[in-house]
């Protein structure tokens, strides 16, 4: 169970060399894994493989025992939040509660256990006081948590954030490790994908390094 | 190889190209001009396999023109009656087929003026006495289409990724899906759009009424040689279709 890939190799190109090779992880829930690496060492490109976009030339992906070739990205969604590396491209609504329930609308949720979720999660992100703001004319961190409150309403189980820190300052950095915390202690589990080394180890029980193509795996603080 | 080539030499060729295929209203002139158009990819470091790989999207569109051509264009050669009603002519036929001919050559244009860097095109056009903000626009618009196609693909994989699975909906509902992709992509244009003038500013970008280049560009013999044979076989071709001796 859970989110796991095994041997996992993947090249854009057949001329080009492979830039994942061999890379086999789990993450359970409740747990964070920290994908660590230099630019360019192929993070979100596994984020990518892990949610369907890219396929993968050799290997599987299951959610939950699920093969994720048999899913669409639909069914992937609900079980996988992805938070993009740059949220702008996963807001297309014009206010912020509409962007939150957006996901709900095509799940038919019932009007009054919807408007309960969007309000929790609006509060639980600390985005009350904006829902009736346009998605961009947020500030960074704000855009970060309207993304992340968004995924959440699918209530997946596992979460893969593609680089959550970048852009934030000290105060909303501490935040989202509040927020991320939050998701933990609800028992889902996350991937977190940064080079922001302090970050992971603070937030993280296991840690990964993409470096020449594959994993050195290290085991950080518990 | 004829990559190498000043851009001004690949926009004639290619206004050539393209004025032909507009003239020509017959698939009996466009195919060979098409046909021509592939033969000339390679030599500009273009695959004539990319330009069928981009159309392959739109085959399904592409034959719905041809139908819909075949259909309504008025021709007295039958090809699908029922009853006293004629379904579709020989005439309407050739005439979607021409269509499609007609934007396969216009691509296939555009991939030869995508050969050269767009900084070079720029000076291309400037040289052509273009003032220098109008043609760095050109430049900046074509530079931003990969980015907003790529834009679109994340938002099209974020929407489906929370739980819109579209190959289930009903085509109405999809058209409102797609709806409010087009919002986000304009919004984010224009706030790019914002930023690159600001930067752009920021670099003293109009500050002197002149601005000279780092590499300059020259005409040389290939490049009139091209231009030459161009326009002349260009005007020679549409004097001969007009005068009915092609």
């Amino acid at each position: 169970m859970g989110l796991k890939a095994t041997n996992i190799h993947f090249r854009y190109e057949k001329k080009q060399p492979l830039l994942l090779e061999n890379i086999n992880f789990s993450i359970e829930r409740g747990e964070c894994l920290a994908l660590l690496g230099p630019n360019g060492s192929g993070k979100t490109t596994l984020s990518k493989i892990l949610i369907g976009i890219l396929k993968p030339e050799q290997g599987e992906i299951t959610v939950n025992g699920k093969n994720l070739k048999n899913l669409s990205l639909a069914q992937i969604g609900e079980q996988v939040g992805y938070l993009f590396q740059n949220p702008n491209r996963q807001l297309f609504c014009s206010t912020v509660e509409e962007e939150v329930s957006f996901a709900l609308q095509f799940r038919e949720t019932k009007s009054e256990t919807g408007k309960e979720k969007v309000d929790h999660l609006l509060g639980f992100f600390g985005l009350d006081h904006l829902r009736g703001k346009f998605p961009f004319t947020l500030s960074q961190g704000e855009r970060q948590r309207l993304a992340l409150a968004a995924i959440m309403a699918l209530e997946p189980p596992f979460f893969i954030l593609d680089e959550p820190t970048t852009g934030l300052d000290v105060r909303r950095r501490k935040e989202l490790l509040y927020y991320l915390q939050k998701l933990l202690q609800e028992n889902r589990g996350i991937l977190l994908i940064t080079h922001d080394q302090k970050f992971a180890e603070e937030i993280s029980s296991k840690k990964m390094e993409l470096k020449d193509q594959s994993f050195s795996e290290g085991v950080g603080r518990c | 190889m004829l990559k190498e080539l000043d851009p001004r030499s690949k926009v004639v060729l290619s206004g050539v190209l393209a004025t032909l295929a507009v003239f020509f209203n017959h698939p009996f002139y466009l195919l060979p001009l098409l046909l021509f158009t592939l033969v000339l990819l390679p030599f500009f470091d273009c695959r004539p396999l990319q330009l069928i790989l981009r159309m392959r999207r739109l085959i399904m569109i592409l034959l719905g023109l041809m139908i819909i051509q075949s259909v309504f264009y008025p021709g007295d050669t039958p090809l699908i009656e029922i009853g006293t009603w004629t379904l579709a002519t020989l005439e309407g036929l050739l005439q979607g087929l021409s269509l499609v001919l007609r934007l396969f050559i216009i691509l296939g244009c555009g991939l030869i003026l995508s050969s050269s860097p767009p900084a070079r095109f720029v000076q291309g056009l400037v040289a052509w006495a273009l003032p220098y903000e109008l043609a760095y626009m050109v430049s900046l618009g074509i530079r931003f289409l990969p980015l907003l196609r790529e834009e679109a693909g994340d938002v099209f994989t974020a929407l489906q990724l929370r739980g819109v699975d579209l190959k289930r909906m009903p085509w109405v509902k999809q058209l409102r899906i797609y709806r409010s992709l087009f919002f986000p992509l304009v919004t984010m244009a224009i706030l790019r759009s914002k930023q690159i003038a600001l930067s752009m500013e920021a670099r003293a970008f109009r500050a002197f009424p002149r601005r000279t280049f780092l590499h300059s560009l020259q005409l040389k013999t290939p490049d009139y040689a091209t231009m030459i044979i161009s326009l002349s076989a260009g005007v020679s071709l549409i004097f001969l279709y007009f005068r009915g001796l092609i």
